[in-house]
């Protein structure tokens, strides 16, 4: 079990490095954005800054996990689907995206400093809020893309569906941050911090509940 | 069961009433407000207080009183009454060793209205050494010699007014969205259990239905935000939450008509909607408990309890929950039957 998803995790990277459009895509969008918010910003500071961050991340986990999705129903990947279970390919997907999205995560952190200086100072909150943050979204997408990936306009609708979804995490996930970045003094974080991770059990004990009624083709 | 007419004569019918009662009942009297809002300890002092539904000329016994925060009272010297609404009542503050700065709660009492009262109506302050002459004192309030207003009245409240009705709109359709979407999340998680199309056509009706609730919720309460509060729309909680709320469901409709293929429609429809009813549990429950809201039952404010909501409302409050709910059943199986012809057309002319 453990072996298949890693195999499947070690697949995901192998091809994305093979085929490098869709990590290039995430880069460029992200430098892309970046720029084009310094251009009409011009200074950012605190929540602004915050969220801009936020909404940025969230829409390059969205292009990562719809193309991911997409890419899985190719012909080329057949022998996965006959080797591994659907659990472990799923589970193998999760810790790909998490691990790119983390990835992009500090990428972008590392972008917005340079362009417009943090704001952030404590940085073991900021650092709590991108981990659970990026596990709840990532969790949210896959199963949200699981639930869609059979359908013809999967693209679209992937959007449409978790863009609500993702409101409840990405509010929580700003508000963290936002204490992180000691512009609110906030002596009840802990409790937005256990409600984020509940909130990503949820989501995640549902998704491996519908598993088997959403893996069928 | 469901083809038959009763429940649904039952539904509009409680509706009706509820409507005739709950927008035709009269409320209790009260004050609407009183001037000046400040006087000096020991000083005379004249209040003109306009009162809401009261009978201040028709009523033969009145009294007003000033109370403190200690539960002492001092009562009205001089009483004129200009009209039903309108009247002047004349106080001799007592001098004395308050505090300073204490707000006094007006109390008027005739066996028209019964007891009528407005919190914080007068602010204390102190005075100057040539009014410490006063005789009056601060005696106990008499609870006896007030009266009781008789007769079925909605309770008056400041700033709800007549608003107060809007419980029986507001809060009700909440509740019976809540029962609608609950019933399509059971159908949903049956139609993933067994697989049986009729589950997944039923729950799509009351999900629909429930939607539409979701707004005409989301519409009265804008209103009632725009008397009470000022505004159509403000930033509290647990309007953001449930207009969110609403936006998941409408999610749920365009998943539905994006995909043709019966069977995978129904599977995947079912499965986002025990999603996002699983979303929907801490959107509107657990968040907004979390921090302070405008609403009752955040910040303080009690909900559904105390004076907000009495007797006389739940007497009307729980029969428009039962009234909506049934009226939701109604259109959900109409809902359904659409559907079900929808098919059929669609078999037959292929």
């Amino acid at each position: 079990m453990l072996r298949q998803i890693y195999s499947v995790f070690c697949q995901e990277l192998k091809l994305d490095f093979r085929d490098i459009t869709s990590i290039g895509s995430v880069l460029l969008f992200m430098v892309g954005a970046t720029f084009i918010s310094l251009k009409s910003f011009i200074t950012l500071h605190g929540v602004g800054w915050v969220a801009l961050y936020w909404i940025l991340l969230l829409f390059s986990m969205l292009n990562l996990v719809m193309q991911s999705f997409k890419a899985s129903r190719s012909s080329s990947r057949i022998a996965q689907y006959v080797y591994c279970s659907a659990l472990s390919i799923v589970v193998g997907k999760w810790c790909y995206h998490l691990f790119y999205i983390l990835f992009s995560g500090l990428l972008l952190f590392l972008l917005m400093s340079v362009f417009f200086g943090s704001p952030i100072q404590d940085f073991s909150l900021f650092g709590i809020s991108l981990l659970l943050g990026s596990i709840g979204l990532c969790t949210l997408f896959t199963v949200v893309a699981l639930i869609t990936s059979l359908v013809p306009q999967a693209h679209l609708l992937t959007s449409i569906l978790s863009l609500p979804l993702s409101l409840p995490y990405v509010l929580l996930c700003i508000k963290i941050t936002i204490v992180s970045s000691g512009l609110i003094a906030d002596t009840s974080i802990w409790s937005d911090i256990t409600y984020l991770a509940s909130l990503t059990l949820f989501a995640a004990g549902l998704g491996l509940l519908l598993l088997p009624t959403l893996w069928k083709s | 069961m469901l083809r038959q007419l009763w429940w649904k004569l039952l539904g509009a019918g409680i509706l009706v009433i509820v409507l005739i009662i709950g927008l035709g009942t009269p409320l209790k009297s009260g004050i609407l407000e009183s001037f000046p809002l400040s006087a000096a300890v020991g000083e005379t002092v004249t209040l003109d207080v306009r009162g809401y539904n009261t009978h201040f000329a028709t009523a033969t016994s009145q009294s007003a009183y000033l109370k403190n925060s200690e539960q002492r009272v001092v009562s009205a010297s001089l009483i004129e009454v200009k009209s039903e609404q309108d009247a002047a009542f004349t106080f001799n503050l007592p001098t004395g060793d308050l505090a300073s700065r204490e707000s006094l709660t007006l109390i008027v009492n005739n066996e028209k209205d019964g007891s009528i009262i407005l919190p914080s109506a007068l602010l204390l302050k102190e005075g100057s050494p040539s009014n410490q002459s006063s005789t009056a004192r601060w005696e106990p309030l008499m609870v006896n010699e007030l009266h009781r207003s008789e007769g079925y009245r909605f309770p008056y409240r400041n700033i709800l007014h007549e608003t107060i009705r809007n419980t029986f709109f507001h809060v009700a359709i909440w509740f019976a969205m809540f029962i609608l979407f609950i019933t399509g999340l059971v159908n949903s998680i049956l139609y993933l259990v067994r697989r049986n199309l009729v589950y997944d056509k039923i729950a799509s009706a009351f999900t629909e239905v429930g939607i539409v609730y979701g707004m005409v919720g989301l519409a009265t309460g804008s209103m009632w935000a725009k008397f009470t509060w000022g505004a159509w729309w403000t930033d509290d909680i647990k309007l953001n939450m449930s207009a969110i709320a609403i936006l998941i469901y409408l999610a749920y409709l365009i998943l539905r008509r994006s995909i043709h293929d019966i069977d995978s429609k129904a599977r995947l429809s079912a499965a986002y909607n025990v999603f996002s009813f699983l979303i929907l549990i801490p959107l509107i429950f657990i968040i907004p408990r979390m921090t302070d809201s405008l609403h009752p039952g955040n910040g303080g404010n009690p909900a559904l309890g105390g004076e907000d909501l009495d007797n006389t409302l739940r007497l009307v409050f729980y029969p428009s929950i039962i009234g909506l709910t049934l009226l939701g059943v109604w259109l959900s199986s109409l809902s359904y039957r659409l559907s079900i012809l929808k098919d059929r057309w669609i078999l037959n002319h292929k």
